[in-house]
């Protein structure tokens, strides 16, 4: 191969891998990936229903005794999730973070993603299925907690931006990258959650 | 500014006291908080369960937590909650093993090339393993009705020989290689993550004492594919595996995003797509796909998981689930990931053909072409596997055709490999012969397979030891032999000195002999009907399972050979400093041992693809391979 070593100034450190603009790039892509990983797993977790419920072995996806639980707290869980990302989602448009903004916004985004997480976890434990599980009931409780460990990766994320944020340590590019991070994946979360809502209230 | 670290860097001598060590966060503080953490967990679980599947279910969930904290793989995000700053660059250097002699591999090491390392002795251990469970079962079935072990042993002992023989195989390439020569290929200083390069080894370390554990919890009748409803009806064992398997398909997950962002955002300036060594095209579309297929599987141990120990019904027809819906949630996986394996072992091909023809890659865009191809299409063809399933007829031709149509892209493959040998100068040193071997084996294996996918001749094949000789001449004749390919080409990079070539030739020649023969037999015994993954066979089918199994105990010298040789030759090999074959890709031009960030100085800018031999305006790099890598 034919190379030429002798030209290109290299500025970064062994954790840099080049410039602030770079590394951004870098985590943007690394978030879509893993965004992308965790739809083809909420994807089987889904269509596993969808194809449960068109086999309907004996008519035990649903039995007659079970009774849906209310679709209300669910797109609850789906509202306060939301916003959580919405609180999130300013960071990936303000180019200069200050630290009263990130951290007013990540304090807002994960007490809003605990309030999900924890809504989420009462829907599921107060949702009267009675004893015997069928089908449906066994989606509805596995998709119900997948979003629960969205809820709680999205809380996460929020919690260590909100530590950066206390402490104002914001300026390099770790932590712009960082907040991104956190920022996509809040918002996949809402996304996934609204997903797993939708099928769980309605392909029953 | 760049740190310029001397040739040898990354080599350095320990120079902290072992003791002090011995209290940093090291794979000992890893093994015993997670072990800590799982007993707390169990304890407390049965307590308010009193149930051993959510007993064995809190252990399991518990044990890598504490792992990998007490490995000091959460160091960073901890550092983020509390406010602080980010790590020195005297701390990030130290995190990627500067100065750690032989210690980093025994930590939460970042650098890309202890990863590769680490990676490659875990493949190692898996091989091991797996190996000699394969051993025991030849010892079982070298007389029909043998009571060396008993049934029940004899289905635990299968299945763990295929899950750790799968295990290996998926990280066999893109794990070692991909992780020390993929970044240089490309001319970057790391990984783009590194923190999550070092998680995902020690996710896939974490997941082995899980996977062992079911040895100790009653081991598990399914086979490696685990089918339910087999898989749901009660046995503590399979608990243990699906944790494991968990554990380790994370650990894909994360380290696919990172090859894959790696490839995308860090090739040097120059590089591009279409100088990509065959080798990077191939470790990026594998784990590409693994990004895509690996979350099915994923979803079907959650639920196998769920159905023990939560007594959901996914696969429990009385509840309305399906034990069909299983089968596809693993094919849909299960196929591609012959893939997964597959292509990497390809663009290794391509990468080492070249350098031992001295001729440059014929065809290449037809090598990058095939590998998309099988990669798209790949995601077609899982059907195959259910022919004999009760399927709907009408599925089943469009399955076959994909099936027949993912040979095209192959061909092309092969196409281009025949191309390059051809007139070709041949030097026959031992990653050339492990590459002709691959060559050899995977065409029985890709022309057996025609057979398993026409759904006729399917029929009375499915489940026979056919098909188990059919995905050995695949998966070992044609991968684990392109892994020694590998493993001899590039460990004089990997420890600065060369596996001694004696020894070399005769593992080569037993392990050739030894495959061939013995499973030629196997599939005289499947063709004469013999089931497989079952204890005993009929009496008429003794001679050729005396055959398989004395030659398999002949792979089994080879491999103990090969064992040697590595251990013979990481002391007393000869040293390699240099550019060994002569090759033309960027991780050759780099000093032995290679710097910690790779390039000191200038990163390299490139300006061809690596496949110049023998073209007068190539640059003869066997001359330049000394200071090169100094910029």
């Amino acid at each position: 191969m034919a190379t030429d070593f002798a030209t290109v100034p290299v500025p970064e450190a062994h954790h840099g891998h080049g410039t602030p603009a770079e590394a951004l790039q870098r985590t943007r892509v690394g978030v879509v990936f893993f965004i992308l990983a965790d739809l083809m797993l909420v994807l089987a977790f889904v269509l596993c229903q969808v194809y449960l419920k068109a086999l309907n072995t004996d008519h035990a996806f649903l039995p007659a005794r079970f009774h849906l639980p209310s679709a209300l707290p669910g797109l609850g869980v789906v509202v306060v999730g939301a916003l959580g990302a919405l609180a999130m989602v300013g960071n990936l448009r303000n180019q200069e973070l200050t630290r009263e903004n990130l951290r007013s916004r990540a304090l807002l985004a994960l007490v809003l993603f605990v309030a999900a997480g924890v809504l989420q976890a009462y829907v599921l434990s107060t949702a009267g299925f009675g004893a015997g599980a069928s089908a449906y009931v066994s989606s509805f409780y596995v998709l119900g907690w997948l979003a629960v460990v969205h809820l709680g990766a999205a809380a996460f994320g929020s919690l260590l931006v909100l530590g950066r944020a206390s402490r104002g340590r914001l300026s390099t590019a770790r932590a712009r990258a960082g907040v991104e991070f956190a920022s996509w994946w809040a918002v996949w979360a809402a996304v996934a959650g609204l997903l797993v809502w939708a099928v769980a209230s309605f392909v029953a | 500014m760049g740190v310029t670290i001397e040739s040898g860097g990354g080599q350095g001598t320990a120079t902290r006291p072992p003791a002090r060590r011995l209290f940093r966060p090291n794979v000992l503080t890893g093994l015993v908080l997670g072990i800590v953490l799982a007993v707390i967990a169990a304890y407390v679980a049965n307590a308010i369960t009193q149930s051993a599947y959510s007993t064995a279910a809190a252990a399991f969930t518990a044990w890598p937590i504490g792992f990998l904290v007490g490995m000091g793989a959460m160091a960073y995000p901890i550092r983020w909650a509390f406010g602080k700053s980010d790590p020195t660059e005297e701390e990030e250097l130290e995190l990627a093993g500067k100065d750690a002699g032989i210690w980093r591999y025994f930590r939460f090491t970042t650098d890309h090339k202890v990863v590769g390392i680490q990676y490659l002795w875990l493949v190692f251990t898996l091989l091991t393993v797996g190996g000699l469970a394969a051993m025991l079962i030849r010892i079982n079935l070298i007389e029909p009705g043998s009571k060396a072990l008993a049934p029940w042993n004899y289905n635990t002992i299968v299945g763990f020989h295929g899950l750790a023989m799968i295990a290996a195989s998926i990280i066999m390439i893109s794990g070692p290689f991909g992780n020390f020569v993929v970044p240089i290929m490309i001319g970057a200083r790391d990984m783009a993550f590194p923190r999550l390069n070092a998680l995902s080894f020690w996710l896939a370390f974490s997941s082995v004492p899980v996977l062992l554990m079911t040895f100790a919890t009653g081991g598990f009748s399914t086979g490696w594919t685990l089918y339910a409803p087999l898989a749901t009806e009660g046995e503590l064992g399979m608990v243990a595996i699906n944790f494991g398997v968990i554990l380790f398909i994370l650990s894909t997950m994360v380290s696919a995003v990172n090859i894959v962002t790696t490839v995308i955002t860090l090739r040097t300036k120059g590089m591009t797509w279409a100088r990509l060594p065959a080798t990077v095209w191939a470790v990026f579309l594998s784990v590409l796909l693994g990004l895509v297929v690996m979350p099915s599987f994923e979803a079907s141990q959650v639920f196998t998981m769920t159905d023990q120990v939560f007594k959901t019904t996914f696969f429990t027809a009385s509840g309305g689930g399906s034990a069909w819906l299983y089968e596809n949630l693993f094919w849909f996986m299960g196929h591609p990931e012959v893939y997964v394996i597959a292509i990497p072992a390809f663009g290794v091909v391509a990468d080492i053909i070249p350098v031992f023809t001295r001729k440059p890659l014929f065809g290449r865009p037809l090598i990058v072409g095939g590998m998309i191809g099988v990669t798209v299409i790949s995601v077609f063809v899982w059907a195959h596997h259910l022919f004999v399933s009760g399927m709907a007829p009408g599925l089943v031709a469009p399955f076959m055709l994909t099936t027949e149509l993912i040979s095209i892209p192959t061909g092309l493959i092969f196409l281009a490999i025949v191309g390059t040998l051809w007139r070709g100068k041949i030097w026959t040193e031992l990653p050339l012969m492990w590459v002709l071997a691959f060559v050899f084996n995977f065409l029985i294996g890709g022309i057996t397979g025609i057979y398993l996918a026409d759904a006729p001749s399917d029929i009375g094949l499915h489940g026979t030891m056919f098909v188990t000789a059919h995905f050995h001449y695949t998966l070992m004749g044609g991968m684990l032999m392109e892994f020694f390919a590998a493993v001899y080409f590039w460990f004089p990079k990997m420890f600065g000195r060369k596996l001694d070539t004696r020894l070399g030739k005769i593992h080569f020649w037993i392990t050739q002999i030894c495959f061939n023969v013995a499973f030629l037999a196997m599939f005289y015994s499947g063709l004469q009907g013999m089931a497989r993954r079952v204890a005993s066979y009929a009496a008429f089918l003794t001679p050729a399972n005396v055959v398989t199994s004395l030659f398999a105990f002949g792979i089994g010298v080879g491999m103990c050979i090969f064992a040697y040789n590595v251990f013979r030759s990481l002391r007393h090999g000869e040293p390699a400093t240099g550019n060994v074959w002569g090759s033309k890709t960027l991780e050759w031009q780099v000093p032995t041992p290679v710097p910690l960030e790779n390039f000191t100085g200038a990163l390299p800018v490139i300006t061809a693809d690596p496949y110049g031999y023998g073209e007068k305006d190539a640059v003869e790099v066997v001359a330049a391979a000394s200071g090169s890598g100094e910029g």
